[in-house]
């Protein structure tokens, strides 16, 4: 069973794939976090609607049958890191520690 | 002779470490507060400290609704007008009443497969009979459709974001009664999307729509159609306040029994304004206003050739 300290990790790894001018993963928690908003660090909607290929098969490789695939229609309404975080929970049914997503 | 003293620094190794832990939880034995005493347990005998028992999130649910001003998401990587809302007014000019309605209503599906391909089904309606009676319209729109990326590069950079969908008309004016199949195609470059400072999405797509309304325009409309939409966010200065601007032109490249084929552009300019804090969640009624320019003909919308200023209200609901 995944762990949601490993789940969370790949949802960033994720985001900074599309995230072409920022580092999000080597800048988390010092200047990145769950609240910051995805238009800031570029990933805007056009871009959250082409990630659903990419977001599928990382949390398909971690997460296995247990994964709930997601398209653009689900993606392009989130507004922030935690958004990302907190929908890959869901669809990969690993539970929300309290406190999180930061 | 190397075994044994392999064994022995392991055994007195253990020893000395056994020894640590046994001064520092003689140490916890001081600590009255049983939390407290029960964490300096686990510190000293090294224990990880138990996961806290965590939230379930519900997965995404297998149809949701949503309501927009067009009922189809050929638009959807337009930041702008995805976010939309159904338009209605009312006016009275010359003693005549007249209304528009833009209103979409769309049920969408969970996605299919790991590549992301959603379905979705649509109602559109939209009307508009504020004009003379010669330029009435009332299109009434129901169709079916699924939308993913199509294509990527391998680092992301290029993606082509595409929809299908097929789609049932009934025109309460016109003879634009029939049935469509259309294929639209978002380009997606990271650099062009990043809204630093600007949203930039070229798009193309294709029309093959067979109309049965009666008449000379019944067989088939076969058409195609390149456009691009430009948002500029201005969220960092005012939130909820955004300018945009679209361009397409349309063109028939065959049309039945003689017909003219259409060959028409259309811009349109807008700013908008949402009354409410996009960013407040909570808020589920979202009153906005737009002011926005329309010039030319917007064929796919069923519109006439225009050149007006419009100003809407309108009420989007999360």
């Amino acid at each position: 069973m995944v762990t949601y300290v490993e789940l969370k990790d790949a949802v960033i790894g994720v985001i900074d794939d599309f995230a072409k001018k920022d580092d999000i993963t080597g800048g988390y928690g010092p200047k990145y976090s769950a609240k910051t908003k995805l238009d800031k660090i570029g990933v805007t909607e056009p871009v959250r609607a082409v990630m659903p290929k990419r977001f599928n098969k990382v949390m398909r490789d971690l997460v296995g049958t247990a994964w709930k695939p997601v398209g653009s229609i689900d993606l392009v309404p989130k507004e922030t890191i935690a958004d990302m975080i907190t929908i890959a929970c869901g669809q990969s049914g690993v539970l929300l520690p309290q406190g999180e997503p930061t | 002779m190397r075994i044994a003293f392999v064994a022995g620094l392991v055994f007195w190794s253990s020893v000395a470490i056994a020894g640590d832990q046994k001064v520092a939880t003689d140490a916890c034995l001081s600590i009255t507060d049983d939390a407290k005493r029960l964490a300096c347990y686990d510190n000293a005998l090294m224990r990880e400290k138990p996961e806290a028992p965590g939230t379930k999130v519900d997965a995404i649910p297998t149809v949701r609704f949503r309501v927009l001003q067009r009922g189809d998401y050929d638009n959807f990587a337009k930041a702008d007008v995805t976010a939309k809302p159904g338009t209605f007014d009312f006016q009275r000019k010359d003693g005549q009443d007249g209304s528009r309605v833009q209103l979409g209503v769309i049920a969408v599906g969970s996605a299919l497969n790991d590549a992301g391909w959603q379905p979705f089904g649509s109602f559109a309606w939209n009307r508009d009979t504020t004009g003379d009676a010669t330029k009435r319209k009332d299109l009434r729109d129901a169709g079916i459709g699924v939308t993913g990326t199509l294509l990527q590069s391998d680092d992301f950079e290029w993606s082509l974001h595409s929809t299908m969908r097929i789609r049932h008309r009934q025109d309460l004016y016109g003879a634009k009664d029939g049935n469509a199949f259309g294929i639209h195609g978002n380009v997606v470059k990271l650099g062009w999307v990043d809204a630093k400072p600007v949203i930039f999405v070229p798009y193309i797509g294709i029309l093959l729509d067979t109309r049965n309304g009666g008449g000379a325009t019944n067989g088939n409309w076969n058409s195609a159609y390149v456009g691009t939409t430009l948002t500029v966010p201005l969220s960092n200065w005012t939130r909820g306040l955004s300018i945009s601007g679209m361009f397409e032109r349309f063109h028939d490249y065959s049309v039945p029994n003689g017909q003219l084929k259409r060959s028409a552009s259309s811009v349109s300019p807008s700013v908008s304004y949402e009354f409410t804090d996009p960013e407040n969640k909570m808020v589920k009624w979202r009153p906005s206003i737009s002011l926005s320019r329309q010039i030319g003909e917007d064929v796919r919308a069923g519109g006439n050739q225009e050149n007006k200023t419009v100003l809407s209200f309108g009420l989007k609901y999360n």
